[in-house]
């Protein structure tokens, strides 16, 4: 694929997010005008995806050509969550255990 | 006192909510675990270069230590964190892979400290009630 190609910004039709699944099965997804069912939840309606892959950046790259366009865009991956997340653990001089401190 | 109602995704024994971060460049939402046992709330590289961040803007160097290696990260303050109802402007997260291919990161403490909140985990919802933080 050409450097082109990548770059050329492209936009769905507005999908479900089943449809969304079915196209872009196990993929990183970038989406805009998200028709919310619940302020608070992950549903909604429709939406127009504007970047896909399989890892969490590639579609950041291609939505950022939509940035300017739309103050809203989600990021989220097609495929189930399963797996626990790496507990981290974070490696505290005392500079960052006082940045940490003084925000609490 | 007003109480938030927010369900939550049936994905296994982790509960993923969805979280709304703005930041310089516009906001986005992306799917966070709410991990209580998390002292910092995390951010994934990928959602903070979507609103405008960059390593460039955090106020602190850092490196975590996962199960699968060692990573360097960036403690960052967001414009606005907005999570189960609850808007918490300029809140402190922290920026790293997680190493983990499917999530935006976690809702950690230093969030959910500001909030009485009620996990129900057979009927998948989380009940909130906001405390506004003391003043004077």
């Amino acid at each position: 694929m050409s450097a082109a190609a990548v770059l050329a910004p492209e936009i769905s039709r507005p999908l479900t997010w089943a449809e969304i699944c079915a196209r872009y099965p196990d993929e990183w997804v970038c989406i805009v005008e998200m028709d919310q069912l619940h302020p608070n939840g992950f549903g909604f309606r429709t939406a127009r995806v504007v970047g896909h892959g399989k890892t969490r950046r590639a579609p950041v790259d291609q939505a950022m050509a939509w940035r300017d366009s739309y103050e809203l865009i989600g990021h989220f991956y097609t495929g189930r969550i399963t797996a626990r997340p790496p507990r981290p653990s974070l490696v505290l001089d005392e500079e960052t255990r006082d940045a940490i401190r003084t925000r609490r | 006192m007003k109480r938030l109602e927010t369900q939550f995704e049936p994905d296994d024994d982790i509960i993923v909510i969805t979280a709304r971060v703005l930041g310089p460049r516009g906001s986005a939402f992306g799917r966070l675990v709410l991990d209580t046992g998390a002292a910092m709330t995390t951010l994934t590289p990928e959602l903070a270069v979507t609103i405008g961040y960059t390593a460039r803007d955090g106020i602190r160097r850092t490196r975590v230590h996962t199960a699968v290696g060692s990573e360097d990260g960036f403690l960052l303050s967001v414009g606005e964190l907005t999570a189960l109802g609850v808007v918490a402007p300029n809140l402190l997260v922290h920026v790293f892979d997680l190493g983990h291919d499917n999530i935006d990161g976690l809702v950690g403490l230093n969030f959910l400290n500001q909030l009485n909140y009620e996990i129900r985990s057979v009927e998948r919802r989380i009940l909130v009630e906001h405390v506004a933080p003391a003043t004077g």
